[in-house]
């Protein structure tokens, strides 16, 4: 007997009307089915917040408000500016639900955010030559036939004569080499697919600004080159996850690095299938 | 004490077989009632900004009833419901600096838009447009660096 592949209507019942779907959306299904689940469909609250995320967060809105800053003015922030926008974003967290590591709290937090924005600002990668053309700008279409259109957010781009520079700004443990940025660059080349037909500019250079969350923080810049057979393949993953997806079969994916810090532990220990 | 307001922007789309479209959007805003008195023309812009972000909403909504070629991706809240739209519009961080700079120093941005490149409004401007826009009102007003 040859089954017929229809999606179940329970399924079909199950997966709400998406607008659109994200890298991390994606990357959060393959990571974990049930997880999306509970994010996205369940919409359910997480018990806690990794201070990670918060603090990402934070520096993110610092960085933005130094180049829009730019933009709008021509100069740039001071530290205490830039400050100020990484309080604005950290008070907009649930001070109860994040959750710190071992030697952390939120002084400590901040005191490593003021070195490493003070890092940022003494870097050539915080006075861009070219103009400023997008700071965190969202940006949608769509990336794989069928599916809904893909959202990204693109931290920084600037116009060089013909050429259109995408930066991708990241916080990390530890510094990056060039495999890693290479090894993460699915990410940047959506961004290209996406950006290049909506921002002017011959070539698209892709690059990762990486600043450690180290004692004495590094701030490094690393290029991803632009490859195309790679970007047909991550279109092809997203449309294959997003076949799963519909499939309405949502399981947990249970492994020390996905549990760890994951804030549905208790959602997914009362899980009956 | 606050003030309400009722900011509402609705438009409608002309359709194959005289048919139509029409997608609306209103946002109630509490703003500070000193502004009335201390600063209306902080009042004026932060209506403004609700007004255009209501607009793009509007059009973002609209924009898949007015493409007829393969689904080109956008800047989110951008569209090209008309003609009159360049194919590149001004990007939403373009737009919220000259919107800040107006803002800073008394300018009607929509006025301005008209009096520079003929067109209504600043998601009406290309990149280009919007960036030599820019240089221009930053080196003919006297914005403070950094001051936000």
């Amino acid at each position: 007997m040859i089954a017929e592949n229809k999606q179940p209507a329970a399924a079909q019942a199950l997966l709400p009307v998406l607008d659109h779907v994200s890298h991390s959306s994606i990357s959060c299904f393959q990571q974990c089915p049930l997880k999306w689940k509970f994010r996205y469909v369940d919409k359910l609250e997480e018990d806690f917040k990794g201070v990670a995320l918060v603090f990402g967060s934070s520096v993110h809105a610092a960085v933005e408000r130094h180049f829009q800053s730019i933009l709008e003015t021509g100069g740039p922030p001071t530290l205490e500016q830039l400050l100020e926008a990484f309080d604005e974003c950290w008070q907009s967290f649930d001070a109860a639900s994040i959750r710190y590591g071992k030697n952390d709290d939120a002084e400590s937090m901040r005191e490593l955010a003021a070195r490493m924005l003070e890092t940022f600002q003494g870097s050539e990668f915080a006075k861009p030559t070219g103009t400023i053309v997008a700071v965190e700008e969202s940006m949608r279409g769509e990336f794989v036939q069928g599916m809904p259109d893909v959202l990204a957010r693109v931290d920084l781009a600037v116009q060089d004569g013909d050429e259109l520079v995408l930066t991708d700004f990241k916080t990390s443990r530890s510094r990056w080499n060039a495999n890693q940025a290479q090894s993460n660059a699915e990410q940047l080349l959506l961004y290209a697919d996406l950006a290049g037909r909506v921002l002017d500019g011959n070539r698209i250079k892709l690059q990762f600004a990486v600043v450690t969350k180290t004692k004495t923080p590094v701030l490094e810049v690393h290029e991803v080159c632009y490859d195309a057979a790679r970007l047909k393949r991550s279109k092809a993953i997203f449309g294959k996850v997003w076949e799963a997806i519909k499939s309405g079969v949502y399981y947990p994916a249970p492994s020390q690095m996905n549990c760890y810090g994951c804030g549905y532990r208790k959602a997914c220990d009362s899980f009956t299938g | 004490m606050a003030i309400k307001a009722i900011v509402s922007f609705n438009q409608k789309l002309g359709q194959p077989n005289f048919g139509s479209v029409g997608v609306g959007c209103s946002v109630e805003v509490e703003l500070d009632s000193s502004l009335l008195d201390k600063d209306p023309q902080e009042l004026r812009g932060k209506l403004d900004l609700a007004y255009i972000t209501c607009r793009q909403s509007v059009q973002s909504q609209l924009t898949p009833f007015a493409v007829t070629e393969s689904a080109p991706a956008r800047a989110l809240t951008h569209s090209e419901p008309s003609s009159e739209r360049p194919s590149r519009p001004a990007t939403q961080s373009q737009q919220r600096a000259l919107w800040a700079i107006c803002n800073q120093n008394g300018l009607n941005l929509e006025a301005v838009c008209r009096d520079e490149y003929e067109v209504p409004a600043a998601d009406c401007l290309s990149i280009s447009q919007a960036s030599s826009l820019i240089d221009k009102l930053k080196s003919t007003t006297a914005v403070a660096g950094g001051a936000r």
